[in-house]
């Protein structure tokens, strides 16, 4: 189990086989979907099935859930039934503004004091989905400590801003661009939109490309297809990992001997030089490379 | 198994999915069970109906159990789902 | 593997008396130094071989008790079968062994010949549906034996199996007995599991649609063998005979198995140029192989050779050079059979060469790795293609055990479930390949590598694959699948499954 989210992959709550298989793929995270793919009639056998599978069996990666929107009657009990399962992260739908992952926050809280979780333990991935919250991104990503990513619901984005969509995404790319500095700035993880073209491996992940060129280090799935080749896009080159090691190696030993500046090929090495670099080394280790 | 029109379902027809058909009432519980994988796993099966029936305290009630292949995870959610949709159903509690 | 009370019934047989227990993947050794003798034939020049069934049924003096034998290349579209049986049933025969090279769900219209007498042993690789139950009813007078292709070989070259009559379909003849599979409107491909019968039975009778007045250019199996050849208007239906290409699989778990394999493939030394390998002809396995065609274009390698059954996507890499020459038991569909017929570097082989274990070096000995499925495997890596986990017959041995005897490397591919059922058991339900010829097991969930080759183990360490050991990935699947309730499994047993040495490595009991 790694901490890299780099595929949230989208597992249909109601559906007992897709929830079985979902783990066999690989991705770094399962995100158990209460919301689009149930229909209304089922949200309580959805929440039931997610409950019961994530009782007895815990699938070795990250764990969260896609509630309904706060303006749905399935909300509150979604946060009831699933924060007692303690999945690293629930998801809101709608985040637009800071009101409601405020909210969300104080729910999230009076459950896990009900249940004797240590406050804190559920954290809030916010999806943003319409003109306004775009616009609120940063304030969404600092509204709360539980806030750890913050990333771009694309088809409601569209259909709010009255978009067409066109076939390389060229329509959100403001959004996305927003999303991903807004992420950084406050320090939460940028989570890049589902792309739903699994026909078309080139092409995905070309957009994929395209999105790690923004600075997205994360991207929502909903074909296991889609999971490998996302992780092929992350994986780092063998020179970035040659490079990183030898920064990396020359870090430590300044601090094992105390030296002042940090200089690798005649380059200073700053902190957040460091940071990255180990960064590398960790998506190569996920990747099963030798490092 | 006979039901009448109050009864309730959960589940459905899908591979790994199993539906459930339930009706509370009556002293016993009459339970059953239709799967492809009834010699090996009949008795698994009939173990996870009788522990939500004893989970919700429920002593009356038919259930019938068409089975796909489900896992036990499924197959205890369904059940809880029929039963709570029954409870609601009769304005009764809901676990 | 095979408890003394059942090896005691065995032998009981007549006929079986000297029956041995399996005792090892390679101990078993021929008896004697010479192969059974073969038949004298004699013909006179000038004579017309082309007889009715009936005639010739008359002259070879076909009756009660004999063997009769048909090979399997016709698949689901066989009607030769059929027609044999009918028309010796209408002379009153019966009692009869039907020795096939196997049984597909197409000859579950043999069923009223069971019933009534007229077959009343069997000897198949494979048994399905109606025929299939029939003799898990105990319908038979004797043990059902289940062969490999290459212990079926062994058996008539010994003498073991004595075969009375031989009826090969022919999907092309000429007068002079000359016939072969690769022409005519019911082709089928190589016959190379007809062969032994056409060497060694007492009467060679083909059965054909396509009978030519010329001598045949293309000749799979000679003149010399064949007695008598008899016409019908058609041996077979060629929708079940040559299927449409099949296509590689589109499930994503499967083709997640098929990566994984031939990732572990790429990571030893079997991968190499000119290495020799054999796919089985699944959904799974032709993924599988389509991997590792694009591993070989990305180091340039080549195989020297491909052995085994042949579909599309071989003939599109003997094609493209990717693999060099093909030694072709079986065909399934058209391309492979067209393939066989025009390309010189694709040679028809009999069952015999391909796999029977006594002889110099049956080719399944050349193969650096091959890719086989399975309906179970367990935790000492035997496994079973012969029945399901409630013990109904509905696969066959075929050239499985042999292949992974003869192969360097053998991976198994297969899902850890089959819906709720688990694939991965402490025991299989019947043992058909020793896990000592097994050396990978390739599932969703992982992969794990039987202990005895340690020197596979270390290969794959540090590739970033998801090894694990065979021991937790059986708790897995128990894990996933919940509490199963013991089998009950009748003491009655009416069938042997044959290692391809003639050992008896399991039984199948009466269900």
């Amino acid at each position: 189990m790694n901490s890299l989210y780099r595929t949230m992959f989208f597992v249909p709550g109601n559906a007992p086989g897709k929830i079985a298989k979902a783990e066999i793929y690989g991705a770094d995270c399962l995100i158990y979907d209460l919301e689009d793919a149930v229909s209304v009639n089922e949200k309580d056998a959805a929440r039931d099935l997610v409950s019961s599978f994530l009782s007895m069996y815990r699938p070795d990666c990250r764990i969260g859930i896609r509630i309904n929107g706060q303006d749905t009657p399935y909300y509150e009990e979604d946060v009831r039934a699933m924060v007692p399962l303690q999945p690293d992260f629930l998801r809101l739908p709608k985040s637009e503004t800071a009101e409601n992952i405020q909210q969300l926050d104080a729910l999230i809280t009076k459950v896990e004091q009900a249940n004797n979780i240590p406050v804190g333990t559920v954290k809030i991935a916010c999806s943003i989905e319409t003109a306004l919250g775009v616009y609120n991104a940063y304030q969404i990503a600092k509204a709360s400590p539980r806030v750890f990513a913050i990333g771009l619901g694309a088809e409601d984005f569209r259909t709010d801003m009255r978009m067409a969509r066109s076939e390389d995404a060229e329509e959100i790319l403001f959004a996305r661009n927003q999303i991903s500095l807004c992420a950084h700035a406050a320090k939460v993880i940028p989570m890049d939109y589902v792309n739903s073209n699994f026909k078309d491996p080139e092409g995905f992940k070309k957009d994929v490309a395209f999105g790690k060129m923004l600075g997205f280090t994360c991207k929502s799935v909903i074909h296991p297809t889609q999971i490998g080749l996302v992780h092929e896009v992350y994986t780092p080159t063998d020179k970035e990992i040659e490079h990183a090691k030898k920064v990396v190696a020359v870090y430590e030993e300044a601090m094992a001997n105390a030296s002042g500046v940090i200089a690798l090929d005649g380059k200073m090495i700053d902190m957040p030089i460091v940071t990255r670099a180990k960064d590398v080394l960790a998506y190569a280790k996920a990747a099963g490379k030798e490092i | 198994m006979e039901f009448s029109a109050n009864a309730v379902r959960a589940g459905s027809d899908a591979k790994h999915d199993l539906m459930v058909q339930l009706e509370l009432g009556g002293d016993a519980r009459e339970v059953e069970i239709h799967s492809k994988v009834e010699k090996k796993f009949g008795e698994a099966i009939q173990e996870d109906v009788e522990q939500v029936l004893d989970e919700f305290e429920i002593r009356g009630v038919k259930i019938q159990i068409d089975d796909l292949g489900a896992w036990d995870f499924a197959i205890k959610a369904r059940v809880r789902t029929a039963v709570k949709r029954a409870l609601a159903q009769k304005g009764g509690k809901l676990a | 593997m095979v408890d003394e009370k059942y090896m005691e019934q065995i032998r009981k047989v007549p006929g079986w008396e000297t029956k041995q227990a399996f005792s090892g993947a390679y101990n078993a050794r021929p008896e004697g130094t010479r192969m059974a003798p073969r038949p004298v034939k004699f013909f006179r020049p000038g004579t017309d071989k082309v007889k009715s069934l009936d005639y010739i049924l008359d002259a070879i003096g076909l009756k009660d008790g004999m063997t009769i034998s048909f090979h399997h290349c016709l698949r689901n579209g066989d009607a030769v079968m059929l027609y044999v049986v009918d028309t010796i049933a209408k002379k009153g025969i019966k009692d009869l062994t039907l020795s096939a090279s196997s049984l597909s769900k197409v000859q579950d219209c043999l069923l009223p010949y069971f019933e009534s007498g007229v077959i009343t042993a069997v000897d198949t690789s494979g048994a399905r549906s109606k025929l299939g139950s029939f003799i898990q009813k105990g319908g038979l007078k004797k043990p059902a034996i289940f062969r490999t292709h290459g212990g079926r070989a062994r058996a008539i070259e010994t003498g073991e199996l004595h075969i009375d009559a031989s009826f090969i379909a022919a999907p092309a003849c000429d007068r002079f007995g000359n016939l072969n599979g690769v022409e005519g409107k019911s082709a089928c491909g190589s016959l190379g599991y007809a062969m032994p019968d056409a060497e060694y039975a007492d009467h060679v009778i083909a059965v054909t649609d396509g009978l030519s007045d010329t001598p045949l250019d293309y000749v799979s199996i000679p003149q010399t063998q064949v007695d008598y050849v008899t016409t019908v208007d058609s041996i077979g239906d060629p929708a079940g005979i040559a299927t449409g290409s099949i296509r590689v699989s589109k499930n994503p778990a499967e083709l997640l198995i098929s990566r994984y394999a031939a990732q572990v493939i790429a990571a030893t030394p079997y991968f190499h140029d000119n290495m020799v390998f054999q796919f089985g002809s699944g959904g799974m396995a032709i993924a599988t192989a389509g991997y590792i065609r694009q591993a070989m274009l990305e180091k340039n390698y080549t195989a020297a050779a491909g052995v085994g059954g042949v579909s599309g996507f071989h003939v599109q890499m003997l094609k493209e050079g990717l693999i060099k020459t093909f030694y072709d038991p079986q065909d399934f569909d058209l391309a492979a059979i067209d393939s066989l017929r025009t390309d010189i570097k694709h040679h028809e082989i009999s069952a015999s060469a391909y796999a029977n274990p006594f002889s110099a070096c049956p080719y399944v000995n050349m193969l650096d790795f091959t890719v086989l499925s399975a309906t179970e495997i367990d935790v000492d890596f035997n496994v079973n293609v012969l029945t399901d986990s409630y013990g109904k017959l509905l696969g066959a041995p075929g050239g499985h055990p042999d292949a992974a005897a003869g192969a360097q490397m053998t991976l198994i591919t297969m899902p850890l479930l089959r819906g709720r059922l688990p694939m991965l058991l402490d025991h299989v339900t019947t043992v058909v390949t020793p896990g000592e010829s097994v050396d990978v097991l390739v599932t969703e969930y992982g992969i794990a590598v039987n202990p005895r080759r340690t020197d596979i183990a270390e290969c794959l360490k540090g590739k970033g694959l998801p090894l694990t050991s065979i021991e937790a990935l059986r708790e897995k699947a128990v894990m996933l699948s919940g509490k199963a309730s013991p089998l009950e499994v009748s003491d009655k047993i009416c069938g042997v499954v044959e290692y391809r040495d003639g050992s008896i490595i399991d039984v199948i009991h009466e269900v």
